[in-house]
């Protein structure tokens, strides 16, 4: 179960006093202190309480731009540490020595039903998306929460700009809905409900625990009766209790812990699909505030083809068909400034990662941040030598790395996985895992 | 020959030789087991000297192929090897393998190993069916799961909208086998259930409203006639009846503007009574609905003729937080006319709105019919300001949760199977509950139960409920009616002629269009006409009217095929389309008035007729900026004929597009095609698509390609696009028949009328029954493909020899 595990790190950490109090009254903490709420969340704090200090726990971020980046426009000539600045890695000049540019990335076969079908399986690595008999496989950062998501109010959040499309995959390999509100997500992270809501909430979950106890009998029985190993969903629609009921728990055990105050106001949502960069940003804002109170240690983003012209100054265009570009120069001219906008978001997100600090690391020394697509030339949709960024997690950077055409993007992320602490003996089509 | 491939053959030879004693081994044991499922590891005599001549030398353990004949034995019983067998022999049949340049096997051999192959994999097809039922489990799909609950608790919206979308597999998602459901389903079911519940429940005062909105005497409205242009002021003033609007915009003429706020969700009534203003053409009116996300949609468009007072009605859903707003389809921008002589002298077209009113939530009853449903049998008092005392006893509560089980699972139900719910309401946690509140919780765990979410039944026939259910959901896309219902209580709806009028009834029944939305929505992948937004340098005539219009023609179209049961070779080739004036002016077709579907003649010698030259099939099958004769041949491969070509190598790319007007897409594809492994595939796949290069992304028919930029001349005429190199629509289709466009093209596509009977007939059985079609299957389907030839292909007929197959009435 979820909660136990939680609730004993708490007691192994204070042999004294009451298990369920919260490890950090920050709150009162910072009241009395006086000191200005940007204060670092738990830096300092560990030590106050007298407790063993822990290094502060490994976060990932994945994020990728669905419609690619022009390639031109991207790639170094030259590799290495001394690579030579092209228009977009100039907006990210300022960060060079926190992220690695990687190329010749790729997951194998991505033919697709339709040509952007890539987007399915960028965090996944299934073969032939939405072909004949396709399933998709668990995502990257599912298998990441599952093994330290556990933790944190939420297992792991999965962001999007526009609607509820994501890259995250169940090991069943149903697609997590993506939350589009950071308005949304902002109040049930930080802000307490009023006492009459958390009853109402309360109530609900106590019901859903008894409806759901009642359905697991119900299909125990049938399964007791049909052959279960040809019924696969009755296997399904067992499991998916047995896990609905934990998240039910897990949200019954968070319900007595004091929500986090992260020291920033409610963000309001942008309704406007055209301000795609705006939409953007208020993601970028909101992962420093995840990452800082600990809520979620794995975050994934989709910024999606919004289907309208973006708000972008000299861009007339939509999207989509700017990156269809069929090289005419003043449709790339177009693409290259929507581009340019969002690696200026990715940029943001750097900074912000970077002046926020714990236990004497910034968080974005302690958070790995892939940034990347699933398309490496979008005017063709080509899915191979993706564009890939990572940035922060205590990695080396600074360089170019250009990788052998047709490496296992997979390969990368066996990296990743191995330096957050989890384990794994294989994902999507790794051979290894990717060192430079 | 080096020496080491030398000794890999001489290995190979000494490999032959042991297979070939397997074999002798085997042929005595088909024989003395000739009715059983094969599931020893050694080959048939029949079909062992194909592989050993044919197969084996290409794949064995040695050579790089997915396949290797040494390890794959013959067990037939084993899915997997049950599938690779299944391929071989789909490619042996079809002639794919052995490939072109190794020598054909020889005609007898290859003769007697698929007739070999055929028995036995019909025989294991069928063992299994007979164990298991082609359709083993299934679910309803989010679709399904939406109307049900709208269906069985009369409420009348979706409540639906969080569950996740049904993955992509290729295939229908009614497909039991690709389904999943995961935690995220289970949480979105239980939420869906509370939502359906909420709206069904309505026990406060009624709602409803009557709003006359008060364009006129708005202070926002009469701010803004007279602000400048650049703060979006200037395009609208007040009439003597009412308020004109010249620009199409989505700020002024709003509901919020008129004072209406809506109290509560439900359908409402907007009436709108307004006149074409200064135009001597028509005006199409539109009304657009708003959600609080900014998410919008088209209610109505209605073409306003000059001189002509209109009201215009529509009865739409509205949640609390939307707003509707009206507006027009503006042929032209106002801008520099307004700024030369102000609001108030401009002379322009535009529309006028002399009345608007809501009315809402329309309800038969207060409190509505839902509520007075499920409370069927109980006391129900108070008035329309409400609230409403609902008198619930203990014995009402386990009566209404049986006769709610009953409807729920689409099926009769015992006393004992409700237990579970009974429990709910009346554990100890209730205690101090309302009886309202207690029902509301056992009502909302049969809503997630898995006799509600599954179809749950036994190998074998279908009893008269299953069966009621499987026709339901087909046609309707929900729960079976009363009727239905009453004739499998009576054990009368098996019988063909009563399943037949009840099929024709169900057609008949408006709800039938949620089949048709359905499966042309997948089929033809309808839902996808807006994946892609064309480009509007490209293609500036792109509208939104024009948008709303284009899949509407195909829906009416196959709608049409169906009502009338005409043959389903009008998809192919038919004298007739569905038009508004909209699509009529895309189409360049006379005299259409009115933004009204109707049925028109094509003139003779149209490019149009049958679904391939339909805008919404055009336009899914590109990409907003240029087509692709490979999208669009492959989709007449699969789609249409249900024949695809196999997927390219994975290292090969698509084709890069150039819009800059100096290369065709097809300059680009030759040179595809003179490498030899690629044309093997693109001479079938490249020709239809060919063909339909005669129609741009959106549809328009084109004789040149359209290059970006308007060039020199653009300066001028802010033309955004110049005309580019001419379109070649020939070609020769892989048997080597020449075609010289698409008219052309339909003439040999109808040549193969039973292929693509055929593969509509399968796909009715696939999307109906839930089951992909399998080897056992197809002596059916043979059948059931005579007797549409033999009906002359009625598109009625078929979906009635599918209801009546042995495929639709067994599990």
């Amino acid at each position: 179960m979820l909660l136990s595990k939680v609730t004993c790190s708490v007691i192994c950490r204070h042999k004294a006093g009451n298990p369920l109090m919260p490890q950090l009254n920050r709150r009162t903490l910072l009241r009395s202190s006086g000191v200005a709420l940007a204060l670092p969340m738990l830096e300092s704090m560990s030590p106050a309480l007298g407790g063993p200090t822990t290094p502060p726990p490994k976060r990932m971020v994945f994020m990728c731009t669905a419609l690619g980046l022009h390639p031109p426009l991207l790639w170094p000539k030259n590799t290495g540490e001394n690579y030579e600045a092209t228009p977009y890695l100039k907006l990210l000049d300022e960060h060079r020595k926190d992220f690695t540019l990687f190329s010749g990335l790729e997951h194998e076969d991505q033919t697709g039903r339709q040509p952007h079908d890539s987007e399915m399986t960028w965090l996944t690595a299934a073969r032939k998306p939405g072909m004949g008999g396709f399933r998709n496989t668990i995502s990257l950062d599912q298998v990441a929460a599952a093994q330290i998501g556990n933790k944190t109010r939420f297992r792991s959040i999965t962001l999007g700009t526009m609607k509820a499309q994501s890259q995250s995959f169940t090991n069943g390999g149903v697609m997590i809905p993506a939350e589009t509100s950071p308005a949304n997500l902002f109040a049930e992270m930080f802000l307490a409900g009023k006492p009459e809501q958390v009853n109402a909430q309360k109530r609900r979950l106590a019901d859903g625990k008894s409806v759901l106890d009642g359905l697991l009998g119900e299909v125990k029985s049938l399964r007791s009766k049909t052959s279960s190993e040809d019924n696969h969903l009755l296997n399904d629609y067992f499991n998916s209790i047995r896990t609905a009921e934990v998240n039910i728990e897990s949200k019954r055990g968070w319900m007595d812990k004091p929500k986090p105050e992260v020291g920033a106001s409610k963000p309001e949502d942008i309704l406007d699909n055209a301000d795609l960069i705006g939409r953007t940003q208020l993601l970028m804002d909101l992962i420093p505030l995840i990452v800082q109170s600990d809520s979620s240690r794995v975050i994934s983003v989709l910024i999606q083809d919004h289907f309208v012209v973006p708000k972008v100054n000299g861009v007339t265009g939509n999207h989509h068909n700017l990156s269809h570009h069929g090289q005419d120069a003043s449709k790339i001219g177009q693409l290259q400034k929507i581009e340019s906008e969002i690696l200026s978001c990715f940029a943001s997100l750097m900074s912000q990662m970077k002046s926020k600090s714990e236990s004497g690391t910034s968080l974005l020394d302690q958070t790995s941040i892939l940034f990347g697509s699933n398309l490496g030339n979008a005017n063709a949709h080509h899915a191979n030598n993706l564009p890939i960024f990572l940035a922060g997690g205590g990695f080396q950077h600074g360089r170019f790395v250009s990788c052998e055409q047709g490496t296992p993007l997979s390969n990368l992320f066996m990296t990743l996985l191995d330096h957050a602490g989890c384990e794994l003996d294989s994902f999507g089509q790794s051979s290894g895992s990717l060192a430079w | 020959m080096g020496p080491s491939s030398l000794s890999a053959a001489m290995l190979a030879v000494a490999r032959l030789a042991l297979l070939a004693v397997f074999a002798e081994v085997a042929s005595a044991q088909v024989n003395n087991h000739s009715a059983q499922v094969h599931s020893g590891q050694t080959l048939p005599q029949t079909v062992a000297p194909l592989i050993q001549n044919s197969c084996l030398p290409c794949h064995d353990a040695t050579t790089d192929t997915d396949l290797n004949f040494e390890q794959l034995g013959y067990d037939l019983s084993d899915q997997q090897t049950y599938q690779n067998w299944l391929a071989v022999y789909d490619r042996v049949r079809s002639g794919e393998m052995p490939p072109e340049p190794e020598s054909r096997p020889d005609p007898q051999t290859r003769q007697v190993a698929l007739q070999g192959l055929a028995d036995h994999l019909r025989m294991a097809s069928r063992a299994k069916q007979e164990q298991t039922g082609r359709v083993p489990s299934r679910r309803l799909t989010k679709l399904e799961l939406g109307y049900t609950l709208r269906d069985l608790l009369h409420i009348d919206r979706t409540v639906t909208t969080a569950i996740p979308e049904e993955s992509s597999s290729g295939t229908f998602d009614t497909v039991g086998i690709d389904q999943r459901m995961s935690a995220v389903h289970m949480e979105s079911y239980l939420a869906a259930a509370d939502k359906a519940l909420t709206a069904a429940i309505q026990v406060g005062r009624n709602p409803k409203i009557t709003i006359d909105l008060d364009f006129a005497g708005s202070k926002f409205l009469n701010e803004f006639h007279d602000k400048p242009l650049e703060l979006g002021g200037s395009v609208s003033r007040r009439t003597e009846h009412g308020v004109a609007l010249f620009r199409d915009v989505d700020y002024l003429l709003t509901s919020y503007a008129g004072g209406a706020i809506l109290p509560a969700g439900g359908k409402y009534r907007i009436s709108t009574t307004a006149k074409a203003y200064q135009s001597t053409e028509p005006i199409t009116l539109k009304i657009i609905r708003k959600e609080t996300s900014g998410a919008a949609q088209l209610l109505i468009t209605k073409d306003l003729i000059p001189g002509q007072q209109e009201e215009v009605s529509l009865e739409t859903f509205l949640k609390p937080g939307d707003t509707f707003y009206t507006t027009f389809a503006m042929k032209s921008e106002p801008f520099p006319k307004i700024a030369a002589v102000g609001v108030r002298q401009y002379n322009g077209p535009g529309i006028e709105v002399i009345k608007q009113n809501l009315v809402g939530p329309l309800t038969d009853s207060w409190p509505p019919k839902s509520t007075q449903e499920l409370f069927a049998g109980c006391d129900i008092q108070g008035s329309d300001t409400g609230p409403f005392q609902i008198s619930i006893t203990e014995a009402w509560i386990s009566e209404r949760i049986l006769s709610f089980c009953k409807l729920a699972f689409r099926r009769p139900v015992m006393e004992s199977e409700i237990q579970t719910y009974l429990n709910l309401v009346n554990h100890d946690s209730q205690r101090n509950r309302l009886p309202l509140d207690r029902l509301r919780l056992a009502l909302k765990s049969i809503l997630a139960a898995p006799q509600f979410l599954l179809f749950s039944d036994q190998p074998g026939e279908l009893d008269d409920h299953a069966l009621a259910t499987r026709l339901s959901y087909f046609l309707w896309k929900s729960l079976p009616d009363s009727t239905l219902t009453r004739l499998a209580n009576l054990g009368q709806l098996s019988e063909p002629d009563v399943l037949k009028n009840q099929v024709d009834r169900m057609l008949s029944d408006p709800k039938s269009q949620r089949f048709v939305k359905d499966f042309v929505g997948q089929w033809l992948r309808l839902y996808h006409v807006n994946a892609t937004s064309p480009d509007e340098g490209l293609y500036p005539e792109f509208d939104e009217l024009l948008g709303n219009a284009i899949p509407q023609e195909t829906e009416f179209f196959v709608t049409h095929l169906i009502q009338n049961n005409l043959s389903i070779m009008n998809l192919i080739d038919s004298d007739f389309t569905f038009v508004n004036r909209r699509l009529a002016q895309h189409y360049d077709l006379p005299d259409v008035d009115g933004q009204e579907f109707r049925r028109v003649k094509l003139p003779a010698g149209s490019k149009r007729g049958g679904i391939l030259t339909q805008a919404a099939i055009l336009k899914t099958t590109a990409n907003g900026t240029t087509t692709s004769p490979v999208m669009r041949g492959n989709f007449v491969l699969t789609t249409l004929l249900g024949t695809p070509p196999p997927p390219p190598p994975p290292a090969v790319g698509s084709i890069e597009p150039d819009t800059r007007g100096q290369t065709t897409i097809r300059e680009i594809l030759q040179a595809h095609r003179e490498i030899e492994s690629c044309n093997q595939c693109h001479q079938k796949i490249d020709p239809p698509g060919f063909a339909l290069e005669s129609f741009d992304p959106i549809g328009g028919y084109r004789t040149h390609y359209r290059a970006t930029g308007g060039g020199l001349m653009g300066l001028l005429t802010q033309q955004t696009y110049h005309a580019g190199p001419a379109v070649d629509p020939s070609g020769v289709t892989a048997d080597g028949q020449t075609f010289n466009g698409i008219s052309d093209f339909k003439k040999h596509l109808l040549n193969q009328d039973q292929q693509i009977a055929r593969n509509l007939i399968s796909l009715l059985v696939v999307y109906s029954t839930g089951g992909e079609i399998e080897f056992a299957d197809h002596d059916e389907i043979d059948s059931m493909l005579e007797q549409s030839t033999r009906t002359s292909f009625g598109f009625k007929d078929m979906i009635h020899a599918v209801v009546q197959s042995h495929l639709f009435r067994h599990l």
